[in-house]
C-alpha cells in the first residue's frame, strides 16, 4: 500500500504539471468545497498520529484549537527535521512538494488559515529550492494566494528556513525561531493551538502528516483508517540508515514486523553480519536489541509496549561489529552540542553525561562514573522544560541497560599481577 | 508587565501628559488587591492555608511564609521557568511541576521540599548542575554573604559535587557598560536581567548567546548596558554574575552595616538598602517592600548618587556677618543676638522651605512660619523650593519629575494645593518670592535646610543694603544631574556645574547673603518620615552621625523661637 512515495520515482515529479497530470490538487479543490467540520472529522475517522514524532492524534490536535475567536490561526509546516536518522522529509519536500502543498491547502481550510509557514530546516538547501520553485508555480496555478481554486477562499504560504538549530524542530522553539527570537521552547501551557505564533492559536505538523491528507480527502477517513492497525492507522514513512544492504526511506503499512522489514526491504543486514541491535525512531528513543525484535511490529503500541517508541521513523540498523558505548557517546555528543541552553539540567547536565561517556569511551571511566551517569540522567529525565532531557536520557539509560556487558569491558580496572 | 508604575504620579505633576487610562489603571490595581484578598485553601505538606487566589504557587505560598527557592523568577518580570529550582509536586500530576508558573487551584495539595523526597531529590541535582561549571570564587565575589546560589546550597544540598571532570572557563569580567561588569561562570543563565532590559527599560541591550554550557549573557556590538536603570541587573541577579564597576571589590557584605531607609533623590521615594562600612556608602540596593513605591528597582541616579547630599567640608558652629567675614559665634553671643532678632520681626516675612525636611521637621517649621512670623501655609511668602527637571521617557518609569522626596507632606500641610501643577507653580512661587528680596520688600527672610535657595539665585550684592535673618545651613547647587552621575569613575563628589558652588565652598552663596547660618543636618543624617508621590509613609534612617553641633533644622526653629 503507496500513500506518499506513489509519485516518488518519477522524473520532474516537483513540476506542478507531472503533479495534476497524476491527479494531483483534486483532493484540495474538493476541500474547497467541503465545510471545515467535514475535513476535521474526515481526519479524525482516519485515526492519523503525528508523524514528527510524538504520534499524537492529528485530528484532536486541531480540535485544540479555540472556537470564535478574534485571533487568526496560523498553520506551520513542521520541515526542520533534524532528527539523528531521520531523512524521511527530505525525500518528500526535493520530490514531491506538491504533495506536502496540497496537504497544507486542506489543513489550511479545515483550520479556517489564511496565512501558513513552511519552516523548513536550514541545511535542506536544495529542498527548500524546490519547495519554493513550488509554491510560485501553486500562485500562478491559483492554487494559493486571493481566491483559491475559484473559490472565495484565501490562503498565503510563506517559506522560512531556519538556521540549523536541532531544537527549533521542537513546536515552541519553532515558533520563537520564526517570530525572530533565540530557538528557544517556551513553558506549556499555553500550548501553541491556544497561543502560540505571535500569541495567535498556531497549528504545527509534520510534512508527512500534511502529505497523507490528500489521500484521506479522496478517498475518505474511514478507507485510510483500514490501513495499519487498530491504533496506528495508515502507512509511514521510515527511514533507515546503518548496517543494512539497502539503507533508504521506504513506506510501510503499520505493523509491518520489524525483521520482516529489514529482510525484505532493506536486503538484510549488509556483507552478511548478524543484527545486533535497532535504534527504531530517531537517536531520541530507546535502543532494542535483536532478540527483542522477534515477532515485534512496527506501530506505535507496539514498540511504545517493547520500551521504545515509533518516533520519527529514523530507524538505525546496528549490526555485531559496532560497539555500542561509542555509539552512546556518539549520541550524548550530539545532544550536548544542540542542547539550548536555556533550563538547567539540560545545559549542565546533558554536558556532564558527555563528558562521562567521552571518558568510557577512552577506558577512562570507572564503575563509578558509569553510575553517575544513570544517576545524572534522573536527574534530567521529566525535568526539562521541552522533551529535549527525555530525548538524551532515554537512549543513555537504554544502552547502558542492555549492553551492560560492553560498558563493564570498558570500565578501568586497576591490574593485579599475581607472580 | 509595569511599564509606567508610577504614571499617577506624574499626572499631578505635569497634567499636559496626563494619561487618558490612569483611571483604569487605578481600577485595575484595586481589582488587582481584591483578589489578592479573595482567599482560596490548599494543602502545603498536609497542612490546609488559606492563599491569595490567583496567583503562582510560588507568589501565593510566600505571602504565607513558605519560601520555594528559586533563581529565575522575579515578581516583575515574565516567568522563564529555567532554573528548574523551584519544582514541587502535586497530589495527582505525575511530574513535578514548577511553582513559579502554576496557578494556585481550589483543594490542590502541594508537597515541597519538607514532605517529599523526590522534590528535594530535584533541587538537590539542580543545585549540583549549576555548581559544576561554577568556579567557586567565593572568596572574592562581591555576592558571597548574600548569594542565593550560597544560600540555596547550604539549605537544600550541602553535599560534595560528584564532578570531576574538567570545568567549562568562561570569561571572568566582561565589561557591559558604564556600570556593570559581568562573569559569565558565575551566570547561572536565569535570564532575569534580559528579561529586565526587554521588559521594563525596553532598550533590549542584553541577550544570551551561544548555546548549551557555552551559553552567557552579552551585550549587542556597540550597544552596552547604559540605560539609566543598568544598576538594577545587579540586584536581580542572585548571584555574583553581575556586580557594579564603581563597588567591586569594595566590601564583604558581611563586614558592612546594612540600613534600610528611603533615597531622598525624587517624589517617588524608593526604599534601599544602604551598605556601610567605615562611615562609607558602598553599596545601595533596591529593597521590595508591601507598598512597592520602586518595585524593588532603583534608577542609576538614587543608587550612585546617594552620597550626593553628603558634604565634604561643612559647617559645624554657628556663624555671624560682621563687616566684611564671617565669625564663628558662641552660644552666649548667639542667644543675645538671636534675642535682638526676635524683637525686630515686624514687617514683610518671608521663608524659604528646603524640600528636603522630613514631615515631623515640617510641621514644626510651620509652626514656627505662623507663631513667628506670621506666616500662614497658603501664604505667598512661605516657599517650598521647588526641585526639578525634564525626564526622557524612559527616565519616567520609575523617576518622578519633582525632586522633592516628601510633596505629599507639604500637600497635608496646606503648602501646596492638591491636584495642581506642583512643579510649574512652585517654581513661579519661588522665583516671585525671590524677586521680592531682590526688590528689597522683604525685612526678614529665614532659609530652611538644604537647597532652600540655589546659590546662584543669590548674588552677593544683595547684601550690602539689607540684613536677613537667615536660619540656615546648606546651600549649594541643585540635586546632581543623571548625566553627571553615570560618569564613573569618581561620581563620589558633586561636580560643580556653571553658576553653582560645590560642597567644598558650602555656606559661601548663603553666607553671602545671611545674617546668622546656623549647622545642621543634611538628609542623610536625619530621622524621620517622608510620604512619597502616591502617600506611601517611609521611615527615613540615618545613615550617618552628623559632627558635634549640627542639630536638625525643627531643633534650631525651637531655640529660636524660645
Amino acid at each position: 500500500m503507496k500513500i506518499l512515495t506513489t509519485n516518488i520515482k518519477l522524473s520532474n515529479q516537483s513540476d506542478i504539471h507531472i503533479y495534476e497530470s497524476r491527479g494531483g490538487y483534486k483532493s484540495a479543490a474538493k476541500a474547497m468545497n467541503l465545510p471545515a467540520e467535514t475535513i476535521v472529522e474526515e481526519v479524525k475517522a482516519s485515526g492519523l498520529r503525528g508523524r514528527g514524532g510524538a504520534g499524537f492524534p492529528t485530528g484532536i490536535k486541531w480540535g485544540f484549537v479555540p472556537k470564535n475567536q478574534d485571533l487568526p490561526t496560523y498553520l506551520v509546516m513542521n520541515a526542520d527535521e533534524s532528527e539523528p536518522g531521520t531523512f524521511k522529509d527530505k525525500l518528500l519536500l526535493e520530490q514531491d512538494p506538491h504533495l506536502c502543498l496540497e496537504g497544507l491547502i486542506i489543513a489550511a481550510k479545515a483550520l479556517n488559515v489564511h496565512l501558513a509557514i513552511i519552516y523548513i530546516r536550514g541545511e535542506y538547501a536544495y529542498g527548500a529550492t524546490v519547495m519554493q520553485k513550488a509554491i510560485k508555480q501553486a500562485y500562478l496555478a491559483g492554487y494559493l494566494g486571493e481566491k483559491i481554486f475559484k473559490s472565495k477562499y484565501a490562503l498565503d504560504v510563506i517559506l522560512h528556513r531556519g538556521a540549523g538549530a536541532y531544537i527549533c524542530g521542537e513546536e515552541t522553539a519553532l515558533l520563537n525561531s520564526i517570530e525572530g527570537k533565540r530557538g528557544q521552547p517556551r513553558l506549556k501551557p499555553p500550548f501553541p493551538a491556544v497561543s502560540g505564533l505571535y500569541g495567535c492559536p498556531t497549528i504545527i505538523n509534520n510534512v508527512e502528516t500534511l502529505a497523507n491528507l490528500p489521500w484521506i480527502i479522496e478517498h475518505s477517513g474511514s478507507s485510510y483508517a483500514k490501513i495499519g492497525t487498530a491504533k496506528s492507522t495508515g502507512t509511514k514513512l521510515i527511514s533507515v540508515s546503518g548496517n543494512v544492504s539497502q539503507p533508504g526511506v521506504y513506506e510501510v503499512e503499520l505493523g509491518y514486523p520489524v525483521l520482516d522489514f529489514i529482510q525484505n526491504e532493506c536486503r538484510g543486514i549488509a556483507n552478511g553480519k548478524k543484527l545486533k541491535a535497532v535504534i527504531p525512531g530517531g537517536s531520541s528513543v530507546a535502543v532494542l536489541r535483536a532478540d527483542e525484535l522477534n515477532n515485534l511490529k512496527l506501530d506505535y503500541e507496539s514498540l511504545l509496549a517493547a520500551g521504545s517508541m515509533l518516533g520519527s521513523g529514523g530507524m538505525i540498523v546496528l549490526d555485531e561489529t559496532i560497539d555500542m558505548v561509542e555509539v552512546c557517546a556518539n549520541l550524548q555528543n550530539f545532544y550536548a552540542y544542540e542542547s539550548c541552553g536555556q533550563c538547567t539540567p539540560c545545559r549542565e547536565g546533558g554536558h556532564w553525561v558527555e563528558k562521562l561517556c567521552r571518558k568510557l569511551v577512552n577506558g577512562t571511566g570507572t564503575r563509578k562514573d558509569l553510575d553517575l551517569v544513570q544517576s545524572v540522567c534522573s536527574g534530567i529525565a521529566g525535568k526539562t522544560i521541552c522533551p529535549f532531557g527525555d530525548a538524551l536520557v532515554s537512549p543513555t539509560l537504554s544502552f547502558i541497560k542492555k549492553f551492560p556487558e560492553e560498558f563493564e569491558k570498558k570500565i578501568f580496572r586497576i591490574k593485579t599481577y599475581v607472580r | 508587565m509595569s511599564g509606567n508604575f508610577i504614571k499617577d504620579s506624574s499626572k499631578e505633576d505635569f497634567p499636559t501628559v496626563q494619561n487618558p487610562s490612569a483611571p483604569k489603571v487605578a481600577s485595575e490595581n484595586n481589582a488587582g488587591i481584591e483578589s489578592l484578598r479573595a482567599t482560596i485553601k490548599v494543602m502545603v505538606d498536609g497542612l490546609e492555608v488559606a492563599v491569595p487566589k490567583g496567583e503562582t504557587v510560588l507568589w501565593a505560598l510566600k505571602q504565607v511564609g513558605i519560601e520555594i527557592p528559586h533563581f529565575c523568577y522575579h515578581h516583575e518580570l515574565s516567568v522563564a521557568g529555567n532554573c528548574r529550582m523551584c519544582q514541587v509536586k502535586l497530589a495527582g500530576v505525575p511530574k513535578l511541576v514548577l511553582a513559579c508558573c502554576t496557578p494556585v487551584s481550589e483543594g490542590m495539595k502541594i508537597s515541597t521540599h519538607k514532605t517529599s523526597p523526590e522534590v528535594a531529590d530535584a533541587q538537590r541535582e539542580t543545585l549540583e548542575f549549576l555548581l559544576i561549571n561554577h568556579p567557586l570564587d567565593c572568596t572574592i565575589c562581591d555576592q558571597a554573604g548574600q548569594c542565593k546560589l550560597q544560600d540555596y546550597y547550604l539549605q537544600f544540598s550541602s553535599e560534595l559535587s560528584r564532578f570531576s571532570e574538567r570545568r567549562e572557563v568562561g570569561v571572568k569580567a566582561e565589561v557591559l557598560g558604564e556600570e556593570v561588569i559581568y562573569d559569565s561562570e558565575r551566570c547561572v543563565n536565569c535570564t532575569r536581567c534580559v528579561r529586565f532590559c526587554n521588559e521594563i527599560t525596553k532598550t533590549s541591550e542584553l541577550g544570551v548567546f551561544n548555546r548549551g554550557d557555552k551559553a552567557v549573557i552579552g551585550i549587542f556590538p556597540s550597544h552596552p548596558l547604559n540605560n539609566p536603570f543598568s544598576g538594577v541587573v545587579c540586584d536581580l541577579c542572585p548571584v555574583g554574575a553581575l556586580t557594579h564597576r564603581r563597588w567591586r571589590f569594595n566590601s564583604r557584605s558581611w563586614q558592612t552595616q546594612q540600613v534600610k531607609t528611603v533615597c531622598p533623590g525624587c517624589a517617588t521615594g524608593c526604599v534601599v538598602s544602604v551598605a556601610l562600612k567605615d562611615n562609607k556608602i558602598v553599596s545601595v540596593r533596591g529593597v521590595e517592600t508591601e507598598s512597592d513605591s520602586n518595585h524593588s528597582f532603583l534608577c542609576n541616579e538614587g543608587r550612585y548618587g546617594f552620597s550626593r547630599f553628603q558634604p565634604v567640608e561643612r559647617l559645624t558652629m554657628p556663624m555671624i556677618k560682621e563687616i566684611l567675614n564671617y565669625e564663628m559665634l558662641g552660644l552666649e553671643r548667639l542667644k543675645s543676638k538671636l534675642s535682638k532678632l526676635r524683637q525686630t520681626y515686624q514687617g514683610e516675612n518671608a521663608m524659604f522651605i528646603s524640600p528636603f525636611l522630613t514631615l515631623e521637621e515640617l510641621e514644626v517649621v510651620l509652626a514656627f512660619a505662623r507663631d513667628v512670623l506670621g506666616l500662614e501655609p497658603a501664604s505667598d511668602n512661605l516657599v517650598l523650593t521647588p526641585h526639578a527637571r525634564k525626564l526622557t521617557e524612559l527616565e519616567q518609569i520609575l523617576i518622578s519629575p519633582n525632586y522633592a522626596p516628601n510633596l505629599k507632606a507639604a500637600e497635608i500641610f496646606g503648602l501646596i494645593k492638591k491636584g495642581q501643577n506642583i512643579t510649574w507653580l512652585l517654581e513661579q512661587r519661588y522665583q516671585a518670592l525671590l524677586r521680592k528680596v531682590r526688590n528689597k520688600k522683604i525685612s526678614k527672610l529665614v532659609v530652611v535646610g538644604d537647597y532652600a535657595v540655589c546659590s546662584k539665585d543669590i548674588d552677593s550684592e544683595l547684601v550690602a543694603g539689607t540684613l536677613f535673618a537667615e536660619v540656615s545651613v546648606q546651600t549649594s547647587a541643585r540635586p546632581v544631574q543623571a548625566k553627571n552621575i553615570s560618569t564613573p569613575p569618581s561620581v563620589r563628589q558633586f561636580p560643580p556645574s556653571a553658576g553653582q558652588l560645590n560642597f567644598g565652598a558650602l555656606h559661601l552663596g548663603t553666607r553671602a547673603f545671611c545674617e546668622i547660618v546656623l549647622p545642621s543636618r543634611t538628609v542623610l543624617e536625619k530621622t524621620g518620615t517622608l510620604i512619597n508621590i502616591v502617600g506611601v509613609e517611609h521611615k527615613l534612617l540615618p545613615l550617618f552621625t552628623p559632627p558635634a553641633g549640627c542639630l536638625d533644622d525643627s531643633e534650631w526653629l525651637s531655640y529660636i523661637k524660645n
